[in-house]
């Protein structure tokens, strides 16, 4: 044994404190303690563990980060992650595969029921693609469809066909831009009038259809809505009302409304009868399926 | 009495399983019997008896709050408290280090003045002053294997390095001890091997 080692054999601690193990064992008792096993992923507190935590959240990320770069390259670009996509970008084989682009086959227009073949417009390439891809809000498919019902109306116009609803739409239209030009306001064209009138009715048939048939189950949000449509005077008047006096209101209000409407488009003689509703957005442009409820 | 007798008697995984279900029991015959090895683990990794016995504490501590996550593996309880209390020295010894060195006398200096010591106080003091001059974990390796006897592999586990790691950490570990000893004059130069 070296001269070291005789030296450390005679390093030794001084005897335990009289009671050291009770008084530690009664004060550790005073600590809850953790039930169950301890998880993998919550092992922070032992030594190395912020070297797990570390490796876990990278991997994390490169999971991430691949899927992200699988998910543009797979749907061909179509899905676009901002960072992902630049990085895409820069690498030609990548790039070479997002930006392949499957050729899209387009639907062929059949000549409308009810028109003799010899007055059906053969479509044009304009008319086959969609100027504008229809988004998703009833709203924006509303107007979609309405743009499109638009060429079938100069179609049926062309041909020397009725179209009454058309021409109310346009007359409103007119009649909106003339008011405009007249107090010097800046008029939209008479294509944006059109298309806001229409809108207007939709949304305004639209409330009106769903105050008409639900009177008890209004929510706050339809009774905004209908107050907005309602003229200042009959507005303060329905807002002094009760809860449920403004439902019946509604509800009669818009059954008036409703049945007023329905014998102005009878008397115009080229209308729908009244309880049944168009689904040609052609014929009535205000009254297409977009205002299904959802 | 005979049922406190076979308490007494169980083995520290049965003991454990019972701190697990927050036996109070249990854990003092458990602080009892690993209490004197974690003290000496505790004083000679930091030469002070009062924080010795706040590692002591501190271990106690842990192995109630996580008894039920404790499996018994390597070196049984004894090898985890060990684990425990030498961790808890070496962060503590780390804490030490933030603290500005005019707060911490030199251990040299600690000692009574040598003429009035016996050899044996005298010797012991050197020893603890050169143990407490090693690096954290050259103290570390030293005492495991030196005092608690505890094999190289269990010893470089509790350390978290590798056994060839621990070999080396130990000869630098006694080459430092034989300097400091021998500029303290208690060691005669190329007498330490």
């Amino acid at each position: 044994m070296s001269q070291l080692d005789q030296m450390l054999g005679g390093y030794a601690p001084p005897p335990v404190p009289e009671g050291l193990a009770a008084r530690v064992a009664a004060a550790a008792i005073q600590e809850p303690q953790d039930r169950g096993m301890m998880l993998p992923w919550r092992r922070g507190s032992i030594r190395g563990g912020w070297r797990r935590g570390t490796l876990i959240g990278s991997a994390a990320l490169g999971l991430a980060f691949t899927s992200a770069v699988a998910a543009e390259v797979a749907s061909g670009g179509r899905i676009e992650i901002p960072v992902v996509h630049q990085m895409v970008e820069a690498v030609p084989i990548l790039k070479a595969s997002v930006h392949k682009q499957k050729p899209v086959q387009l639907a062929s227009i059949e000549p409308r029921h009810g028109v003799p073949p010899s007055q059906a417009v053969e479509p044009s390439s304009a008319a086959a693609v969609p100027e504008e891809p229809v988004a998703g809000t009833p709203r924006e498919r509303f107007i979609a469809k309405f743009t499109e019902a638009k060429k079938e109306v100069a179609e049926r116009r062309a041909a020397g066909l009725p179209t009454p609803y058309a021409d109310r739409i346009e007359r409103k239209a007119k009649r909106m831009v003339e008011r405009r030009q007249a107090a010097g306001l800046p008029a939209p064209s008479l294509d944006e009038a059109e298309t806001r009138v229409a809108v207007r009715e939709w949304v305004a048939n639209r409330i009106l259809r769903r105050v008409a048939n639900n009177s008890q189950g209004l929510t706050d949000a339809q009774i905004q809505r209908f107050v907005r449509i309602l003229p200042p005077k009959k507005r303060e008047q329905f807002l002094a009302l009760g809860q449920e006096e403004q439902g019946q209101a509604m509800s009669q209000l818009a059954q008036r409304v409703l049945a007023r409407r329905m014998q102005a488009q009878a008397v115009d003689g080229a209308g729908p009868a009244p309880d049944t509703r168009p689904t040609d957005v052609a014929q009535q442009p205000t009254e297409g399926s977009p205002d299904q409820p959802r | 009495m005979q049922r406190q007798d076979a308490t007494a008697d169980a083995d520290d995984g049965a003991l454990m399983q019972r701190v697990a279900a927050g036996d109070a029991r249990a854990l003092e015959l458990i602080a009892d019997r690993h209490t004197p090895m974690l003290f000496a683990v505790a004083w000679r990794m930091l030469g002070d008896a009062a924080e010795a016995e706040d590692v002591v504490q501190e271990a106690m501590t842990k192995a109630w709050v996580k008894a039920a996550s404790w499996t018994p593996v390597g070196g049984g309880l004894g090898g985890w408290l060990r684990r425990i209390a030498t961790n808890l020295c070496i962060d503590r010894q780390r804490k030490r280090a933030f603290v500005s060195d005019a707060e911490i006398p030199e251990r040299a200096d600690e000692s009574p003045a040598a003429d009035v010591l016996i050899d044996e106080a005298r010797r012991q003091a050197a020893v603890a002053a050169a143990m407490q001059a090693l690096p954290d974990r050259q103290r570390a390796a030293i005492v495991l294997t030196y005092y608690e006897g505890v094999s190289n592999a269990e010893a470089a586990a509790v350390l978290g390095i590798g056994v060839k790691a621990l070999e080396s950490l130990l000869v630098r570990a006694r080459q430092g001890l034989s300097r400091s000893l021998v500029q303290m004059g208690m060691l005669q130069e190329g007498s330490a091997a």
